[in-house]
C-alpha cells in the first residue's frame, strides 16, 4: 500500500484539496490506520502552532498608523482621489477631523483623502479655517473648498485654468471664501491660503464682502487684489456687473 | 473597496504578519505602513483579496530587503532574556514570558522562506496565494508548511521543557 505523503496531508488538513481528491483520500484513510494517524498528528502540530502563534499578537492603533501613512505619502504624488462614495459629481475633500465634522452633511469622515501645505512636518495642526464643500453645494462637474481668512487676508492661487475659460468671482456675504473649479482639481490649503491645481475651463470665486486683504491669482496673473477693503480687478477682460466680475482667461494662458 | 476600508481591514493582520516575521515592533510598523504607501500612491486596483495577496508580498519583499532580520530577533530576545527565579511577575506571567520566547525560538528555527509560509498560512491564505507571494511552486506549498511546522513544534516544545526542567 502506498502511503499519503506529508504534503498531501497537510493540504487536506489546510482544506486545499478538491472533492475528488478529498474523497478518494478519505477512501484510503478509512483502510490505512498508519495515515489516519499522521493525519492527527498533522491537526494536532496544525493547533499547536496556531495556539503558539496568538501568544504573539501586538496591539495596534488603526488611527494612528492611518496618520502615519498619510504624512508617509509623497506630497508630490499625492493623487487626485476621488471619494467613491460621494455620488455628486463634486469632490468633497477632508482636511482633519474637525473640518469634516463642521461641514454640514458631509459624507466624509474618517481618512484624509488629501494633505495640504506642511501637514507632513505639522501633523498636529489642523486647518480648521478650511472645509470641505458639502456635495450638495458644487454643481455637478465642480469640486469646491472652503477657506476663512487669516489675520483678514485669503490668497487664493489658481493654475491649469484653460484658455478660453473663465473665472467668476462675486462678493458674498459672511465670512468665508470659497473657490470651485474642475471636478478633476486638486486643492492645497495653509492658514488663509487656496492653491487650486488643474482647475479645469471654468473656476468660480466668493470673496468675503469686507475681506481686508484678498488676492486672486491664476496661471500666474493676478485677476483680483484687495487692500484695506478697496478691490481692484487687474484681470484681463474684467466684466463687473454689480457684486459678480466676470474674467476671460486668455489664449495661451494656461499654466 | 474604498482606501479606508481596505486599510481598517488589512492593516491588523498585516502588522501582525510582520512583527511575527521580524520580531520588531518598529521595523513591522515601518513596513506594513510602507506597503500602504505603496498601495496608496500607485494607485493599485483590484478586488479586495488581490490586493491583500499584493499587500502582504510587498511587505514580504520589504523584510527581504532589510538587513539582519534574524539578528533583530536574536537581539529582542537577547535584551529580554527570561531567566526563570529573576523575574520580579507571578508565576503565571513568568509562565507566558517564557512560553513567548519559546514561541520567538522557534520562529527563529524556521529559514525566512518557511517563516513567511508559516505566517501567510496563520493569517488564512491559501496555497496559490502564498506561493505567489513567496515566490515558490503551488504543488509544494503543503510539503514546505509540513515540514515547517514540524520544524517549529520540535523548537517549540524543546524550549518549552527546558523552560520548565530549570524552573
Amino acid at each position: 500500500m502506498n502511503h499519503l505523503d506529508d504534503g498531501t496531508l497537510q493540504s487536506l488538513v489546510d482544506g486545499e484539496l478538491g472533492g475528488d481528491e478529498s474523497r478518494a483520500i478519505e477512501s484510503h484513510l478509512d483502510d490505512c490506520p498508519a495515515c489516519a494517524e499522521r493525519l492527527g498528528s498533522h491537526r494536532a502540530r496544525s493547533l499547536l502552532v496556531r495556539g503558539a502563534l496568538a501568544l504573539v499578537d501586538p496591539p495596534v492603533s488603526l488611527d494612528a498608523a492611518r496618520q502615519a501613512v498619510l504624512h508617509r505619502v509623497s506630497p508630490s504624488r499625492r493623487p487626485a482621489y476621488r471619494i467613491p462614495w460621494a455620488r455628486a459629481a463634486a469632490l468633497v475633500l477632508l482636511f482633519g477631523g474637525a473640518a469634516a465634522a463642521a461641514v454640514p452633511g458631509s459624507p466624509v469622515r474618517g481618512w484624509i483623502e488629501r494633505s495640504f501645505g506642511d501637514a507632513a512636518s505639522e501633523p498636529a495642526a489642523l486647518d480648521v479655517g478650511a472645509a470641505a464643500i458639502a456635495a450638495e453645494e458644487a454643481v455637478p462637474g465642480e469640486a469646491g473648498i472652503r477657506i476663512a481668512p487669516a489675520d483678514g487676508r485669503v490668497e487664493i492661487q489658481v493654475t491649469g485654468a484653460v484658455s478660453g475659460g473663465e473665472v467668476v468671482v462675486s462678493l458674498v456675504e459672511g465670512p468665508q471664501a470659497a473657490v470651485f473649479a474642475g471636478d478633476e482639481a486638486s486643492f492645497r490649503s495653509r492658514s488663509g491660503t487656496v492653491e487650486v491645481s488643474r482647475a479645469g475651463a471654468t473656476v468660480r470665486v466668493e470673496l468675503p464682502r469686507g475681506v481686508a486683504d484678498a488676492r486672486l491669482e491664476v496661471n500666474g496673473i493676478v485677476y483680483v487684489r484687495s487692500l484695506r477693503g478697496r478691490l481692484e480687478t487687474p484681470g484681463p477682460g474684467a466684466d463687473r456687473d454689480g457684486d459678480r466680475i466676470t474674467f476671460r482667461i486668455p489664449e495661451g494662458g494656461d499654466r | 473597496m474604498d482606501f479606508t476600508s481596505l486599510f481598517d481591514q488589512f492593516y491588523p493582520p498585516l502588522f501582525r504578519y510582520c512583527y511575527r516575521l521580524t520580531g520588531d515592533r518598529d521595523q513591522a510598523e515601518d513596513v506594513s505602513q510602507e506597503a500602504f504607501v505603496r498601495l496608496y500612491e500607485r494607485k493599485v486596483e483590484g478586488e479586495p483579496p488581490a490586493l491583500r495577496v499584493w499587500l502582504f508580498k510587498v511587505a514580504t519583499h520589504l523584510v527581504r530587503d532589510q538587513v539582519k532580520t534574524r539578528d533583530n530577533r536574536l537581539r529582542l530576545l537577547t535584551r529580554n532574556p527570561v531567566r526563570p527565579g529573576e523575574l520580579p511577575a507571578p508565576d503565571r506571567e513568568a509562565e507566558r514570558a517564557e512560553t513567548v520566547a519559546a514561541v520567538w525560538q522557534a520562529l527563529d528555527a524556521l529559514d525566512p522562506r518557511d517563516r513567511q509560509l508559516l505566517l501567510m498560512k496563520e493569517e488564512g491564505f491559501r496555497y496559490q496565494e502564498i506561493a505567489d507571494a513567496v515566490g515558490v511552486a503551488p504543488g509544494s506549498v503543503g510539503t514546505l508548511l509540513a515540514r515547517a511546522q514540524q520544524r517549529f513544534e520540535k523548537t517549540y516544545l524543546t524550549q518549552r521543557e527546558a523552560h520548565e526542567s530549570s524552573g
